[in-house]
């Protein structure tokens, strides 16, 4: 099974180094899906199955705690894991973030093994990157 | 402001080590810095950091991040890792002066401009760096 993950970031730099850490982690990867802020981002996933996000706070014309309350008020889009990846690490921001649905908080400036740790637990694979015992969310949406 | 030293000086090295394999060393000033990524920052305390690279600084910042000969680095690249560095300096700084606090911090600005650091305000901090490639300073404004 391979997945397609979207990676939210208005830094195309930040956006390279976490796609690299992607293709090492172990995760099989369909697609790496890419935007440069909130509105982009719900454009992709409007067009493209995604079965995770990973997304930074900072950003223009919509933040990453924005795209969340979105995602949270769309049928589909609210059973999207979202990895938070963010230097605003406050316990407030961290706080908002999880009461809007964020499975995860990678803090910047990051270790590539927190990267690949957060990502094998959203997608529930085991430490060879494999889909171990735990199910797909059967809460998802049935096409 | 010592304590507020310390959390910055941890805060810039911890950048720079953590994501672009640099490390710095306490050096002297530059003549003149090529760019500047500055950030605001607002919340219990409020203020600003800017960041002030010579050109080599910068180009290594790119290469090590990326993964890129200097030879293919682009000043778009340039500009967009050194806006990261300030917003992660930013962050990081925040985050260890008082993670119980909520601060809000601006988008990062960027400027190329060769002139020659600017001293702040009576109550700024001025950190400069030597590494590898050269020279870079940081600077922090900051309000009560």
């Amino acid at each position: 099974m391979s997945f397609n993950l979207l990676i939210v970031d208005d830094s195309s730099s930040m956006r390279s180094v976490v796609k690299k850490i992607v293709g090492l982690s172990g995760v099989a990867v369909n697609r790496l899906l890419e935007a440069e802020n909130g509105r982009r981002a719900l454009e992709v996933m409007g067009g493209n199955w995604v079965d995770a996000v990973i997304l930074d706070i900072n950003m223009p014309e919509m933040n990453g705690l924005e795209l969340l309350q979105k995602m949270s008020e769309d049928a589909l889009m609210k059973s999207i894991p979202v990895v938070m990846m963010s230097t605003e690490a406050s316990e407030a921001h961290m706080k908002t973030a999880f009461e809007l649905g964020a499975k995860g908080f990678i803090r910047k400036p990051f270790l590539p093994e927190e990267v690949r740790k957060m990502l094998h637990g959203v997608l529930g694979l085991d430490e060879k990157g494999d889909y171990g015992e735990r199910e797909r969310d059967s809460g998802g949406v049935d096409f | 402001m010592g304590n507020v030293k310390e959390i910055l000086a941890e805060s810039i090295f911890e950048v720079f080590e953590r994501m672009f394999f640099i490390f710095l060393e306490p050096g002297g000033q530059a003549p003149v810095h090529d760019y500047e990524a500055a950030i605001r920052f607002d919340g219990p305390r409020r203020g600003t950091i800017r960041i002030l690279f010579t050109r080599p600084v910068a180009r290594l910042m790119v290469r090590n991040m990326l993964g890129l000969d200097n030879g293919a680095v682009t000043e778009q690249q340039v500009a967009d890792c050194v806006k990261e560095a300030a917003n992660m300096v930013s962050g990081n700084f925040l985050v260890h002066l008082d993670a119980s606090k909520k601060f809000t911090m601006s988008l990062p600005e960027f400027s190329a401009r060769p002139s020659p650091p600017q001293a702040g305000p009576g109550d700024a901090l001025l950190f400069d760096f030597d590494c590898e490639a050269g020279k870079m300073r940081v600077v922090l404004e900051m309000q009560a």
